[in-house]
């Protein structure tokens, strides 16, 4: 309750609440322990933003089979969220959304496709199907009126990554030819895609295993059509015999930060008995060039592995990753603000929950946080919702 | 023509050469060959079906340990024929995004298991009850000798009717 005070006084005390005010929500819980809540997506793009509302997207069980779902939450009313809207109507998973000009893309596997979809102020547009066979992994970017899809799929015996553009029309969306982004000879087991729009180009990463061990890969272009040759994120540690082929780079998640930098995470195995850390990496020239590899985990996190790494930019200051470990012994979700090139000391951002996994996390273009997980709580799962001006 | 020969049979050998050497490479932290590996959703409802032991394999492709263990410790044609009989064989990918159904119904990917199982590294190797209970757990490589005695110590477990702890992936 803010008391009567004149109107600069008031407005400054507003924004001064406003600034330290941080909200945890429930989204929706799971009361069977039967039933499960799931935030998994190539990228981890389960949670959009842009400076009226926030849409997230999950898949759960409870109609019996794998099943996604939106929910939007208006920023200005400081409501929650408002009732969870099913995508697609047979199996649905690893749903994923994007903010573009005041209107969300949202995508999701369904019979071994990609549908998409675009809601502008809460009402669903037409769905377009983009890509042919088992596809098992899915990521989206966008930029003004235009979505970038890439998806993972079964090629004889590896995977092939391709990338569909779906532009949209007034209320009409159209979907592009998709083409692969690399050689399926060359690279045979292509998964994990991230895509974003840097510069004026479009980038693609993903990760494979053709060299004896995972690598990070880009590629960029000033569209789909025109996509380079491929350049290596991660600097592959050469390992001894008992090593075996290197060090390992797998899951990673993009943002686009201040000026169009890149900035890409992702989960490294280099020279850690203590399994997977988390590394990244920036890009000034739209993907066509990456820097060294900057390590985000701090002393205290070195001892244990981490896991599902998420990272988002509001296009300006704010860049922060999120990811779960358990170096306090229960699962939670921890945090690090870069900081021109340096990245911050490692945070909670779970606080109490005792078993927190699968971040996800986007800014609205002021700066304010937007972060959901799920927890276990006695057997249920709940899919929580945090956000703060960060 | 013998020179040309000669040429030829060089050229073959080179390609053969050079397949084997794609093939070693891009075989590396497989399951080790000759052994019916499945995957593990499909192997723990196996191991219910049949009420056998089940034996869990995460490995990771690059990774030199489980390399090694495939060449040294799964070579041994004693261990062949103990882990062929005694047990369903399950290998887990802990980087691969294929997902799994697990009892419980949850459909998770293989590397969401190793999160949920907070596997450190590979490989790592779990036996369990046909039930899922988990009996022993291994980190690392593994000759053929230790392979032999965890075989010895879970076969004895299981005839004296042990109780393992829980898994819950």
């Amino acid at each position: 309750m803010i008391p009567r005070l004149p109107i600069a006084t008031a407005c400054a005390l507003v924004w001064a609440t406003a600034a330290a005010e941080s909200q945890l929500l429930t989204v929706t819980t799971t009361d069977n322990q039967a039933d499960f809540i799931q935030l998994e997506s190539s990228g981890r793009k389960n949670i959009a933003a842009d400076d009226k509302q926030v849409g997230l997207v999950w898949e759960e069980t409870r109609a019996g089979h794998t099943a996604s779902y939106l929910a939007l939450r208006p920023l200005d009313t400081g409501q929650g969220f408002g009732p969870a809207q099913r995508l697609g109507s047979h199996d649905a998973f690893n749903p994923v959304i994007a903010s573009c000009g005041g209107k969300f893309f949202v995508a999701w596997i369904e019979q071994d496709s990609v549908s998409v979809t675009r809601y502008d102020g809460g009402t669903r547009g037409p769905v377009v199907q983009l890509g042919n066979g088992p596809v098992n992994e899915l990521t989206i970017g966008c930029r003004d009126d235009s979505a970038l899809l890439a998806w993972s799929r079964r090629a004889g015996k590896g995977y092939a990554v391709e990338a569909g553009a779906v532009r949209a029309n007034g209320a009409d969306l159209t979907a592009t030819v998709p083409v692969a982004v690399a050689s399926g000879e060359t690279y045979q087991f292509q998964t994990n895609p991230g895509v974003a729009f840097a510069r004026d180009r479009v980038v693609v990463t993903w990760h494979d295993r053709s060299g004896g061990t995972n690598l990070l890969y880009a590629t960029s272009g000033a569209s789909l059509e025109q996509l380079d040759k491929q350049v290596q994120i991660n600097e592959l540690i050469q390992k001894s015999y008992e090593w075996g082929s290197g060090s390992s780079a797998v899951r990673n998640a993009l943002a686009v930060g201040r000026k169009q930098r890149l900035v890409a995470v992702w989960l490294d195995k280099r020279a850690s008995r203590a399994g997977y850390k988390v590394y990244s990496a920036f890009s000034d020239d739209g993907g066509v060039s990456w820097s060294d590899n900057y390590n985000i985990i701090d002393e205290w996190g070195t001892i244990v592995p981490q896991w599902t790494p998420a990272v988002a930019s509001n296009g300006g200051d704010k860049v922060r990753v999120v990811w779960m470990d358990a170096r306090e012994d229960n699962n939670t979700i921890w945090t690090a603000q870069l900081n021109g090139m340096t990245w911050s000391a490692n945070s909670n951002l779970s606080g109490d929950a005792e078993d927190a996994h699968s971040p996800v996390i986007a800014y609205s273009p002021d700066g304010t946080l937007h972060a959901a997980w799920i927890e276990k709580v006695n057997g249920n799962s709940r899919l929580q919702y945090f956000s703060d001006k960060d | 023509m013998d020179f040309a020969g000669t040429r030829l049979r060089r050229l073959f050998a080179a390609i053969f050469a050079l397949t084997a050497l794609a093939a070693s490479a891009t075989a590396l932290a497989e399951p080790p060959a000759g052994y019916n590996f499945i995957r593990y959703d499909e192997g723990l409802r196996k191991g219910q079906a049949e009420n056998r032991p089940i034996f869990v394999y995460f490995g990771r492709y690059g990774c030199g340990f489980c390399d090694k263990t495939n060449k040294v410790g799964f070579a041994d044609p004693a261990v062949k024929t103990a882990y062929t009989d005694h047990y369903v064989l399950v290998y887990v990918n802990s980087e691969s995004m294929d997902r799994l159904t697990l009892p419980s119904g949850e459909r998770i990917t293989e590397m969401q298991l190793g999160e949920r199982l907070n596997t450190l590294g590979t490989p790592v190797f779990f036996f369990l009850h046909p039930d899922g209970r988990q009996i022993h757990k291994a980190y690392g490589y593994q000759g053929p000798e230790k392979l032999l005695d965890m075989d010895r110590l879970v076969q004895n477990s299981q005839h004296a009717g042990i109780n393992g702890q829980p898994q819950q992936p």
